[in-house]
Parts: C-alpha cells; sequence; structure tokens
C-alpha cells in the first residue's frame, strides 16, 4: 500500500529569524512537502522560507494563526495530502517527533493526532508557571464547553488525516482555534490520540506566542461560538 | 420655544442635510439616508411640537417627554451599534475569503537549480 503523502503546514508571522532553522529541521528529518503561510509578515519571513526550500502561500494582511492554518489546510488538501501535519515556525515543535505523531494515523487507529506536552513522555521545556496555570486552566474549560477530554488544548502540534482535515471547519482567525479544533473533533466524531511531544520554550517563542492575557479573549470567542455558531 | 427646541430643529435640519449631500456624493446608501432622515425630522417634529413628546411619553407610561425622547434614542442606538457589528463581521469574514483566496492562487517557490545549469557556470568560471 503507497503511505500516505505528508504535509507540513507552518503558520508564519514575523518568523524571518527563526523559519529557515524549522524548515531545515522538517527537511533533515525527510520532510518534503512544507507550506508556510505567511500572515502579513513585515519582515522577511517570505524569502527566509522561500530560499530554505519552502513552498509559500502569503495572506497579504494579518489574519491570524487560525487563518494562516486554514489556508495552509486548503492547499495541502487541494494538493492530495494524505496526512496534514500543523507545525510553528519558531522553534517550538521538534521535526523528529512528527514520526511518532503521524504514527496512530498511519496504523488507522485515529484520523487526528494530538500532541500534548502534560501527559506521560511529553515535556515542556522552560515553561514559566504563568503559562502552565493558563494552559491547565484552558483544559478545564474546553472539558466544560467543548466535552472533550483532552490534557493539552492549545498545542499547535498536530497530525491530521484526510478524512478528518476535510471535515474540520476552522472559522475563528485568531488563537481560539486551537479550541475550535478540539471542538470539530468532539463535534464531528473524529477518532483522536493524544501523543505525547515536547514543546521548547525560548524567550523569542514567548514573547511572541500565546499571550496569557489573550485568555478571556479565547473564552468569549469560544462561548459566542457555542451559542450563536460564529 | 426653549432653547433645546431651538437645538433639536437646528440638529435636526443638519442631520438630513449632510446624509442628503453624502447621498449624493455617493458615499451613503439609501437606506441609510432614509434612517437618518426619519430620526432628523423627528427631531424637528419635537422641537417644534414638545407636547408631541409628552402625549408619546404618556403613552408608554413614562412621566417626561425628554425621557422618552432619551430611552428612545438609546434603544435606536442600540439597534444602530448591534447592525454595525454584524456588518463588520460580516466584513472581516469577506475579507477573511479574499485574502486567502489571493493566498491560494499564488503559491510561490523557488525554482532549483538544474544540475546541468551549475556545471555549465563551474565551468564558465574555470574558463574565465
Amino acid at each position: 500500500m503507497k503511505s500516505p503523502e505528508i504535509f507540513v503546514v507552518v503558520a508564519a508571522y514575523n518568523e524571518d529569524k527563526r523559519i529557515s532553522k524549522a524548515i531545515s529541521d522538517l527537511k533533515s528529518h525527510g520532510y518534503q512537502n512544507i507550506v508556510v503561510v505567511n500572515d502579513g509578515s513585515r519582515d522577511r519571513t517570505k524569502e527566509a522560507a522561500l530560499a530554505s526550500g519552502a513552498t509559500v502561500l502569503t495572506h497579504p494582511v494579518n489574519l491570524g494563526q487560525g487563518a494562516a492554518l486554514r489556508t495552509g489546510i486548503r492547499y495541502a488538501l487541494k494538493a492530495g495530502a494524505g496526512i496534514i501535519v500543523t507545525f510553528d515556525g519558531d522553534g517550538q515543535h521538534q521535526a523528529g517527533e512528527i514520526s511518532r505523531l503521524i504514527k496512530p494515523i498511519i496504523e488507522g487507529k485515529a484520523d487526528a493526532a494530538l500532541g500534548s506536552r502534560f501527559i506521560s513522555k511529553g515535556a515542556a521545556v522552560n515553561i514559566p508557571r504563568s503559562r502552565k496555570l493558563f494552559l491547565k486552566a484552558g483544559v478545564v474549560f474546553t472539558r466544560l464547553i467543548s466535552r472533550i477530554k483532552v490534557t493539552d488544548t492549545h498545542n499547535g502540534f498536530r497530525a491530521l488525516s484526510r478524512k478528518a482535515a476535510s471535515k474540520i471547519e476552522i472559522k475563528i482567525n485568531d488563537m481560539a482555534h486551537a479550541s475550535e479544533i478540539l471542538d470539530e473533533i468532539h463535534k464531528k466524531g473524529i477518532r483522536f490520540v493524544e501523543v505525547p511531544v515536547t514543546i521548547t520554550y525560548s524567550e523569542e517563542s514567548l514573547s511572541k506566542g500565546q499571550k496569557t492575557s489573550n485568555a478571556l479573549k479565547i473564552v468569549i470567542r469560544m462561548i459566542n461560538k457555542k451559542i450563536f455558531g460564529g | 420655544m426653549t432653547p433645546f427646541s431651538i437645538l433639536l430643529i437646528v440638529l435636526g435640519v443638519f442631520i438630513i442635510v449632510f446624509s442628503r449631500l453624502n447621498l449624493s456624493w455617493n458615499k451613503l446608501k439609501k437606506e441609510s439616508y432614509l434612517l437618518f432622515s426619519a430620526g432628523g425630522l423627528v427631531m424637528i417634529i419635537v422641537g417644534l411640537f414638545p407636547q408631541l413628546s409628552f402625549a408619546a411619553a404618556s403613552l408608554f407610561g413614562i412621566q417626561r417627554g425628554s425621557d422618552f425622547l432619551l430611552y428612545l434614542s438609546v434603544i435606536v442606538l442600540f439597534y444602530l451599534l448591534i447592525r454595525q457589528a454584524l456588518k463588520t463581521e460580516q466584513l472581516e469574514s469577506k475579507i477573511s475569503r479574499l485574502v486567502e483566496n489571493v493566498a491560494l492562487a499564488n503559491p510561490e517557490k523557488q525554482k532549483q537549480k538544474a544540475p546541468s545549469q551549475d556545471k555549465k557556470q563551474e565551468k564558465n568560471k574555470k574558463a574565465s
């Protein structure tokens, strides 16, 4: 049986200093179909990604990570992807862990493999206490609102089978898309597993990544989606 | 006529004229023009016949005409706010679709140099 084509989608906003390293890491592990969605960056993210050998899709204006993933997933599906991996461009994720992440999908045990830094063998390196608390609160909130039992709700390292990626509708443009994806997985009965992954925090990724102050925004977004569906 | 009545009339006339001008400059839709003109007209009528607002207030069980006008304007403004928010949401959604379609229509990939080209370049270098 022919193995499914793996596409790695990287949403990037002002990542010119880190994107090349992330792409090289992916390439060194044998991933050739790398799609970088340059989400209206004002720096040289596009040039850096192109020079590193990725396919680049450019949003003329910044829409948010959710919208960037939607664009990347649409492109990958159109290009015939069998498995789509979402991967951060800021060096938080490790390409070496993709093979472990996609294994349950290849074996037909699940259609979505969700990376978790909080289950056994997973790790969150250099995670600040406030961030950990915020993420744990996110888990409780997601269990309440989406009724999906996961240990890590805002982890961008995930793999989706073609079937799952076609079913999941990302409507939220901003960071709240991570909760929305989980909500969609539960709502559409997509088989999922959690896979331990390592998330490495650096000063740069912390300054750019999910802000603890965004929590309220995410909560409002998700409640709004639950009530009005928008 | 009280100073407040005069203020209402002047504001009403200003709103009607301002919205009419914007309509003729194609900066305002006919629907919005009608809405603003109706608001301006109500202001002029209330300014000219303040007793009408008293009558309307008592109809709704409100004691003072000015209170009635205040409640009415809060309701109208709230409606306009919701309408505007919905419109903004719709526009955001349309912009997102447009931006995504633009991105999907223009995938970029750096062309890899053909090996033969590299050899030619090396030869040229050596020759020079």
